[in-house]
């Protein structure tokens, strides 16, 4: 499903700050329906090797295969088309838009498609429902809890159907009882099928029944 | 297109309110008073183009000693025997400064049993009833005298002071209106005879003769030849005032350039605002739209669509806002600048003149522009890796 070949990145840093080696040579396999938990400090490079996977970001060397296809090197065009048809991204700032309505910032990723007004407000409709966010849907996001932005940012994430999920330190901004919300969430989410890529160093998550694999990463290596 | 997009992008002008507002107000204001400023230009030349093309085609005046002064009426008969001449025909007439509201009417003498050397005369003739007033001294007048008299209680008569201080009383017969109000709005027609009482023109004299010449190429040599007959007199051909008031046009024009290039300025500023980049809420929106799969071409035409709908709502707003301030209010305070040269002169009606050109300079100067302004730095943002813009 995910396959990561020699994957490094390189970040320049401008004047003098010289370059930061974010990934060196990562490898990685992945599987579907699998859940997989990327472990390791902040600064590891696990973020970087999400947004690699997500086609949000190049990798400087190396190939990354997804579902068959190389991504590395995708033009923008369809870089965004895969990102919009294939993954589901949930942010540790959950990257929300404040000013916009719990409704609205769900169908984000459906409004350059082409599917009518009517058919997408009805599928954030069910996916906001599904998650348990029933009312408030006309509520700027801005006024809404930690954790009912959190939902906010998984229905997102799910409102295209996508077959991985990516969550970049998801539970970094939520308490004990929203985190285990999220773990039920991911329950679920497995139950689906989907394949599910969690960076994280929230220790909840390391021993966790549903999780099928525990990936150290440390200095963007793979340890 | 996309109604999605279309719906979203009002949105989010709707989003940042406050913002968009102010940048809807300053634009409109900038296209109000670009458009006001070339609306009027356009109004007056037309107004100027109307008048010159009314007028005779060679006027003749005598001079002493370097001003105009009256002439021999029998000068007509020599003119009218120059080849090439249709018409001469003498003119009395001369201005009546009314103190009370300190204006300068033009006092002109008609033969109302003849066809008017003047077209724009022509209808005041045609509607008037001559015989309904042969008995009395009476007079028709422009818009703008009627106005002023009845502002100074004159509703049916005015007593005119000759230089000399006799009380002419005349009748206010009626009111007319010419091609243009530049022309007539201050112009008092009465008989030849009551015009001579009085401005104090003897019998023999005359203000001026116009001269018919229906062949425009052979203007210039009956100019020419009434030169040569009378050598003191000051012969004026209809192209010769033309340059005359376009050199006065063209001066007043230079003092629109500078407002016209001031506001241009302030335009030039609100657009740099804009295309000197996105600050960091814009970019970071932008950010997440790439991360949830919008391509570069969605967030361009989001752009697109936003300062589309910005630029065109200010343009509307602004055209409309001049056409209501040049044509219904009169340009107030701009005005002044063009018409400073008569402020002697009764109110001038601007007439209703839109040049498609100029809206569509307007335009052209400044809708594409801005949307340009914003679409360059939100595809500078666009074009970058989603999770750099995000960081």
């Amino acid at each position: 499903m995910i396959c990561l070949e020699k994957v490094t990145k390189i970040f320049e840093q401008g004047g003098e700050g010289g370059s930061v080696h974010s990934l060196k040579s990562v490898s990685l396999h992945i599987r579907p329906r699998e859940l997989v938990v990327l472990k390791g400090v902040s600064g590891s490079g696990k973020s970087t090797l999400l947004s690699i996977i997500a086609a949000m970001g190049k990798p400087t060397s190396g190939e990354v295969i997804v579902d068959g296809k190389s991504i590395a090197k995708l033009p923008d065009h369809f870089a965004s088309l895969f990102r919009r048809n294939h993954i589901g991204m949930i942010f540790q700032k959950f990257h929300l838009i404040g000013e916009m309505s719990t409704l609205d910032n769900v169908t984000l990723p459906l409004i350059p498609g082409d599917e009518d007004t009517d058919t997408i407000r009805e599928k954030a409709y069910r996916i906001l429902k599904s998650l348990g966010v029933k009312k408030r849907l006309g509520t700027p996001v801005k006024n809404l809890s930690g954790g009912e932005q959190q939902r906010v940012a998984i229905a997102r994430a799910l409102v295209t159907n996508p077959e991985i999920i990516l969550a970049d330190e998801p539970t970094a901004n939520l308490d004990r009882k929203l985190t285990l919300d999220f773990i039920d969430i991911l329950k679920r989410l497995k139950q689906e099928g989907k394949t599910i890529l969690i960076a994280t160093h929230d220790p909840v998550f390391f021993d966790l029944g549903i999780v099928d694999r525990v990936i150290e990463i440390d200095e963007g290596r793979v340890v | 297109m996309n109604s999605k997009l279309f719906f979203f992008a009002l949105d989010s002008l709707w989003r940042r309110g406050g913002k968009n507002l102010a940048v809807l107000a300053v634009f409109t204001l900038i296209i109000t008073l670009l458009a006001s400023i070339l609306l009027l230009g356009g109004s007056l030349k037309k107004e100027l183009d109307l008048t010159l093309d009314s007028l005779p085609d060679i006027t003749v005046q005598k001079l002493s000693a370097g001003r105009q002064t009256l002439l021999d009426s029998d000068m007509v008969y020599t003119i009218t025997s120059i080849p090439g001449v249709s018409l001469a025909r003498e003119r009395v007439w001369g201005y009546y400064y009314f103190q009370n509201a300190g204006v300068n009417f033009t006092v002109m003498g008609l033969d109302f049993f003849l066809p008017p050397y003047r077209e724009s005369l022509r209808k005041a003739v045609e509607d008037f009833d001559i015989t309904a007033h042969m008995d009395e001294d009476f007079m028709i007048v422009g818009e703008g005298v009627k106005a002023t008299l009845n502002a100074n209680y004159y509703t049916d008569f005015f007593n005119f002071i000759t230089s000399s201080g006799t009380i002419k009383k005349v009748n206010l017969a009626g009111t007319f209106k010419g091609v243009t109000s530049l022309e007539t709005n201050d112009v008092i027609l009465m008989p030849i005879a009551l015009a001579r009482e009085v401005l104090e023109i003897e019998e023999t004299l005359a203000t001026d003769i116009v001269v018919t010449v229906p062949n425009p190429v052979e203007i210039p040599t009956v100019v020419g030849k009434i030169r040569e007959v009378y050598p003191g007199s000051r012969v004026i051909a209809k192209e010769d005032i033309r340059s005359s008031y376009q050199n006065i046009f063209d001066y007043k024009s230079g003092i629109f350039l500078a407002l016209f290039i001031t506001v241009f300025f302030a335009f030039f500023i609100l657009v740099y605002e804009k295309a000197s980049g996105l600050n960091a809420a814009e970019r970071r929106e932008i950010g997440i739209l790439k991360a949830v799969g919008w391509r570069i071409e969605d967030v361009v035409r989001l752009k697109l669509t936003e300062s589309s709908l910005l630029a065109l709502s200010a343009f509307g707003v602004g055209i409309m806002l001049a056409l209501f301030y040049v044509f219904i209010l009169e340009a107030p305070l701009l005005i002044d600048l063009f018409s400073g040269y008569s402020i002697l002169k009764p109110k001038v009606q601007l007439p209703l003149f839109i040049d498609p050109y100029t809206i569509g300079l307007i335009f052209i100067a400044t809708v594409p522009i801005y949307i340009a302004a914003v679409i360059i730095p939100s595809w500078r943002a666009a074009v970058i890796d989603a999770d750099e813009v995000m960081r």
